[in-house]
């Protein structure tokens, strides 16, 4: 039995010693603007974050571009965004009294205190399109998927016909955002619904083996689905798949490319979106 | 050891790397093979092979930014960084069966050590999160083998 036991260590060992941690020294690049935030239809205050890149093995949060002035235009009226914590938060608001409206071309505005990548204006613009309203929702609970069942929640809307149409969806468990990250976020085109009616495509997958977001009865869940254009759908999709590895057989990676002017990083997304909920039974 | 890379590969393609030149990726400056083998007696055969090649060129990330609660690398140039240069030394030792004349047998026992010095030759490296803080980034290189000892035995039949 020890014999057997020492057999089994030993190809542990070997198996295990094929990773190793290694000191990697990298080069640094230059300073680019990252620029993270939306607004929508819906009146209220929007937020727009605004930081800097810093090297690949920084360990550090993303240092905060402070003191900068932002303000968002639709070609006839500027509206001016101010920062939470003037100098300090690198978070700039929207008046609470501001919505977007349906059809227009929104084009963000930075003028930064100091020089980043050689200069201190940077743009980003984005359609706001409208949305289809999102008619219902099912959670279905799917026993046989994974280990412990899986929930399943399904989508019901019509896709406008006569046009190509990019959807994002976000989750919400009582009112909490489930899709916290972005790579949490369900993104979809209609090449399978087409003008039709998309009748109960799944949307989410809610493994119930996890017990930190495991549904229970009472529970309420909510969904957004929100218009989205083809250059957010694609830059979703990138940062999705943006993570360091070298695939065998493929090219080596490329940069995600955002809409911020003058290589800067990260994306400003107009959009409108629909809601629709679901108790738990 | 820039001096001795007298043929080396490069591609330019114009949506690439902002259309300048860049190593291909299998480009391997410098490849040598060294194989000594030696007859000691009648029964006795030692050899050695020692291997030896640049590191084949990669792309890796040298800046971060954060989106949407994800760190998204910023890359350099393509193919500006190497891996480190491979490596390694094999050698062996064979004893051969007495050689007597009508025997319907011949048999030989060959012992080798393959990566001599254990050298942990790269063949990828990967970033990974840190579990206890996520700002954190911690590089992993991959290796197939270490030092690999071995013993054959071989049995051949006389035809005649």
């Amino acid at each position: 039995m020890n014999k057997r036991i020492s057999i089994i260590l030993a190809i542990a060992v070997i198996a295990a010693s094929c990773t190793e941690k290694i000191n990697l020294k990298l080069d640094s690049t230059f300073t680019r603007l990252v620029v993270d935030g939306h607004i929508k239809s819906d009146t209220m205050a929007y937020t727009i974050n605004l930081t800097k890149t810093s090297d690949y093995f920084s360990d550090v949060p993303a240092p905060r571009e402070v003191n900068a002035k932002v303000s968002l235009t639709d070609g006839t009226s500027t509206f001016p965004l101010t920062e939470t914590v003037p100098g300090q938060s690198g978070v700039y608001q929207t008046d609470p009294k501001f919505a977007g409206a349906i059809g227009k071309d929104y084009t963000l505005h930075i003028s930064l205190a100091e020089v980043i990548a050689g200069t201190t204006e940077y743009t980003a613009s984005s359609e706001l399109i409208g949305v289809t309203k999102l008619d219902s929702i099912q959670v279905v609970f799917n026993a046989d998927m994974g280990k412990n069942g899986v929930w399943e929640v399904k989508v019901y809307a019509l896709d406008p016909p006569g046009r190509k149409n990019y959807y994002m969806l976000n989750l919400y468990r009582n009112n909490k955002l489930w899709s916290d990250t972005i790579t949490k976020v369900s993104v979809t085109d209609n090449q399978f619904f087409a003008g039709k009616y998309i009748d109960g495509a799944e949307a989410f997958r809610i493994n119930n083996s996890h017990l930190w977001e495991t549904l229970y009865p009472g529970d309420t869940i909510m969904v957004e689905l929100s218009a989205i254009t083809k250059e957010y759908f694609d830059f979703i999709n990138q940062v999705k798949q943006a993570g360091f590895s070298i695939p065998f057989f493929t090219g080596p990676p490329a940069n995600v490319q955002g809409n911020v002017s003058n290589e800067g990083v990260g994306f400003f997304a107009a959009y409108s979106s629909s809601f629709a909920k679901k108790v738990i039974k | 050891m820039d001096q001795l890379y007298l043929f080396t590969g490069f591609r330019q393609i114009s949506l690439i790397n902002n259309g300048n030149t860049y190593p291909a990726p299998y480009d391997k400056p410098n490849n040598l093979a060294i194989v000594l083998s030696y007859r000691i007696s009648k029964r006795w055969m030692v050899s050695a092979n020692w291997v030896y090649a640049t590191g084949n060129p990669l792309t890796f990330p040298i800046g971060r930014a954060e989106i949407g609660g994800k760190i998204i690398p910023i890359y350099s140039d393509r193919n500006a960084y190497r891996y480190q240069d491979y490596h390694r030394l094999d050698i062996s030792a064979t004893l051969f069966s007495k050689p007597k004349p009508g025997r319907k047998f011949t048999w030989d026992l060959n012992a080798s050590i393959y990566n001599v010095y254990d050298r942990h030759n790269t063949w990828s490296i990967e970033f990974t999160q840190d579990n206890i803080n996520p700002n954190v980034t911690n590089a992993e290189k991959v290796y197939l083998f270490g030092i690999i000892p071995s013993l054959t035995f071989n049995f051949h039949f006389n035809n005649e």
